[in-house]
């Protein structure tokens, strides 16, 4: 309706409504964007209890980290569609890489920074007290703790490492363009050199690359130290890493499946902290809280185009292997989003709040609590780490409201 | 027509409104807060800083021409390898004496411990006393730097133009395919460091880090995606107008910085995440402040002058406990790092108005501070 008053009128008038809609236009962008501001996210950073339970155990010493020699299995290979596209121009270069060995001389190094990242992620988050580090015989004196309180933690390590820094011969198809060309020219002319270039017909140049493949398996033990029982089953963790910087990209040492299945299984990690928004972040961060900025080296140059150092690709698998082990024996949290529901709006207000703790008393001091409540009570206490209450009142909740999808949900995230 | 106008303005002056609700809803001060050291160290005043123990150190020049690799390694003997430790253990010092918690005891006893294991050896000796010393801090490192000189390889399009020269002509203009060589020369440092605070009485390991830090850059060679380079050269912009003009070679995108200076810069980024583990460090947030009856609170808070603004808010909420008094109270105890009372402060705010989402998100803070630091829990707890 607005808009047909609009064209009836003069041009004059029109001059003045279209820059009064456009006013407008901006008042409403610059509210919509003050709402969302201000609206508090619902970030829930969740406490997850560990995956083993470890009973009667406060102190952890590090023990031995003996490097093995042998066999590192491949990963399994992923049989997704998108891999079986590219099938037709996949290449293996020599040497193929037929199995993972590992040598000793490069695993004393992967297994003492394997015990550094480990003995960094238990002083982080673990509730136990760390006595030896070192893995030497003489430990610290003072007061020496129970034996029976003292668990020690012995791993085996195998790690293969090849990094191949040589050429691989490329065809490249050049051909000369009339820029008067159609379009359909013009794109005929694209796949007809592409298509050459696959073929291998074209020139074909040396063209440099690098390629670094990677494999660790540990192999942890934690024991009591007075009587060498084992505290938890020994187990097993491996990973890989595989990349390559320069030459064709579907050419590769490794079995091109296997390559695949190691970077969606083990580098999906990868992209995420190079995107533009999280550039833009760091570098909002060097105005805001310039101690930060630095403690977390954004002041440092980062360029991906130039291959990691093998350094870089031990410590990057040891911490993997070490964060894996360590959410074995120790909570740990992770960010998680999750929905409150609208139920009494005090209880929401401070869930929303982050003050879990303090939404826990409240609730369970309610004489009468609707479904609503008792889901909110159990995320309050999922969110503050105890799994088992708060499955206990998801369960009520779903009693009250059998077919409330929210509800099931939340019961099948903690029975799991 | 003029029905149809004031419609509009009416509207635009009820948007107008609601943007100035909701800016001053928002209100937010900028604060500059005491975060507590992840790790309680509050009874360690004096440290010593011990030997940084090598764990691996390798320097390699790299060549590249026509898929040819060279690498050279340059050999450094004992001497330079310590040479190394000592500067990254000097930008540890250099931090360690920048705060104001700890003193540094300079002691020839701990610097000429070979490793750890020698520290432990040294301090589990029964009955072992240091007059001065409460903690030392020593470490571990592992160095890698390589700088390559090589060629990137691309097919790229020339264009060749020719305009006409007779009326019939359509000229020259092509488009031709050549395979272009790049030089490029690229440098690429890792620098892995533990580093760990032992206290001496009672015996026992307080904090342990372990941290990467990695510097890569990137000269010639060929020109990446235009999206990247957006990227780069706007964080390139910010960081460049943050650092002093004399060190304007040394940041350069044109210039490789030299192996010392890649390595004091990535030993100075983890030696300051370092600090933040087992010291009170400050950091600046922005919190929302409550529109209290107490104007004067406002203008104080957002100068930092908390202390005064703590009294003077202590004096109003004894008269009249205005619960938007006494949330901005406790965003004082906060920044200045009680917790434990910013936390009573904020319980009661929320209990005079327990709808208020503010109030919540106070408690939210310290809570979340609570669960996050096990240690802090333990020093509020024993108060």
């Amino acid at each position: 309706m607005l808009a047909n008053i609009f064209y009836v009128s003069s041009s004059e008038m029109r001059k003045d409504f279209s820059e009064v809609k456009l006013s407008a236009f901006l008042l409403l962008c610059l509210s919509v964007f003050l709402i969302t501001a201000c609206v508090p996210k619902v970030s829930f950073q969740i406490e997850r209890p560990a995956f083993q339970r470890v009973e009667n155990i406060n102190y952890i010493e590090v023990g031995n980290f003996q490097t093995v020699s042998g066999q590192i299995k491949f990963p399994s290979e992923t049989s997704s569609e998108s891999s079986r596209i590219f099938t037709v121009t996949e290449k293996l270069l020599k040497p193929a890489i037929t199995k993972f060995n590992s040598k000793n001389e490069l695993g004393h190094l992967a297994a003492d920074l394997l015990r550094a990242a480990l003995v960094h992620e238990l002083s982080l988050q673990s509730p136990y007290q760390l006595i030896n580090t070192t893995g030497k015989k003489t430990g610290f004196s003072g007061v020496i703790p129970d034996e029976s309180e003292i668990a020690v933690l012995h791993a085996k390590v195998k790690y293969a490492e090849i990094i191949i820094e040589s050429q691989e011969g490329l065809s490249y198809f050049t051909n000369v363009k009339n820029k008067g060309a159609t379009l359909e020219q013009s794109l005929l002319a694209g796949v007809v050199s592409m298509g050459a270039e696959s073929s291998g017909t074209g020139f074909v140049i040396a063209t440099p690359y690098v390629e670094q493949i990677a494999a660790l398996e540990v192999e942890f033990s934690l024991l009591r130290k007075n009587d060498r029982s084992e505290v938890i089953p020994s187990q097993s963790f491996r990973t890989y890493f595989a990349r390559k910087w320069g030459g064709s990209e579907t050419a590769s040492h490794l079995p091109i499946k296997i390559k695949n299945s190691i970077i969606t299984e083990y580098q999906s990690d990868e992209d995420s902290s190079e995107s533009f928004l999280s550039k833009i972040d760091q570098a909002g961060l060097s105005f805001t809280n310039p101690t930060e900025y630095f403690a977390r080296g954004f002041n440092l140059r980062n360029n991906v185009q130039v291959p990691q150092t093998p350094l870089d690709l031990k410590i990057r698998l040891a911490r993997q292997v070490a964060r894996q082990y360590v959410k074995q024996i120790s909570p740990y949290y992770e960010t998680a989003e999750l929905h409150v529901q609208d139920g009494n709006s005090v209880a929401v207000n401070l869930i929303r709040g982050n003050a879990y703790q303090e939404a826990v008393a409240f609730l369970q001091a309610l004489n009468k609590r609707t479904a609503e409540d008792e889901h909110n009570l159990g995320l309050a206490f999922e969110a503050g780490g105890k799994i088992s209450q708060a499955r206990k009142h998801y369960e009520n909740a779903l009693k009250m409201d059998n077919n409330n999808p929210v509800f099931k949900a939340a019961l099948t995230r903690t029975v799991n | 027509m003029t029905l149809l106008n004031n419609y509009i303005f009416n509207h635009l002056l009820l948007m107008l409104l609601i943007s100035a609700f909701l800016i001053s809803g928002c209100a937010k001060a900028t604060l500059t807060v005491r975060s507590p050291a992840e790790i309680n160290t509050s009874k360690i005043k004096n440290v010593a800083v011990g030997g940084f123990e090598i764990g691996h150190i390798m320097l390699k020049f790299k060549t590249e021409r026509n898929g040819v690799w060279q690498t050279h390694p340059v050999l450094l003997n004992e001497e330079q390898q310590k040479s190394i430790s000592r500067s990254v253990r000097a930008r540890v010092i250099n931090l360690l004496t920048a705060t104001p918690y700890f003193k540094v005891i300079f002691s020839d006893e701990f610097e000429t411990l070979a490793n750890d294991a020698a520290l432990q050896q040294l301090v589990s000796v029964r009955g072992y006393k240091t007059k001065n010393v409460d903690a030392v801090i020593n470490g571990k490192l592992w160095l890698e730097i390589e700088r390559t000189d090589g060629v990137d390889l691309s097919k790229e399009g020339l264009e060749y133009f020719r305009p006409p020269r007779y009326r019939n002509s359509l000229g020259l203009n092509l488009t031709v395919d050549q395979v272009v060589w790049w030089p490029y020369k690229s440098t690429r440092g890792t620098l892995g460091l533990e580093m760990k605070m032992t206290r001496l009485l009672p015996t026992e390991v307080v904090a342990t880090t372990f941290e990467t830090r990695t510097y890569s850059q990137r000269i010639g060679g060929r020109s990446r995606e235009s999206f990247q380079q957006i990227a780069e050269s706007f964080t390139s912009v910010l960081s460049a107008s943050k650092s002093s003009k004399t060190d304007s070679i040394e940041s350069s995108t044109d210039v490789l910085p030299s192996f010392e200076q890649i390595i004091a810069d990535m030993a100075l980024s983890i030696a300051s995440g370092f600090i933040r583990r087992v010291a009170v460090t400050e950091k600046i947030v922005s919190y929302p402040l409550a529109e209290g009856s107490f104007p004067n609170a406002k203008v104080l808070i957002e100068a930092g002058a908390y202390d005064l603004a703590i009294g003077q808010l202590q004096h109003a909420t004894a008269e009249n406990p205005d619960p938007n008094d006494l949330y901005n109270l406790g965003l004082c105890f906060e920044a200045i790092g009680d917790y434990g009372l910013a936390q009573m402060t904020y319980r009661e705010a929320w209990q005079a108005d327990p709808e208020n989402l503010l109030f919540a998100q106070g408690l939210g803070r310290i809570e979340r501070l609570r669960r996050e630091h096990p240690q802090l829990q333990r020093q509020l707890d024993s108060r």
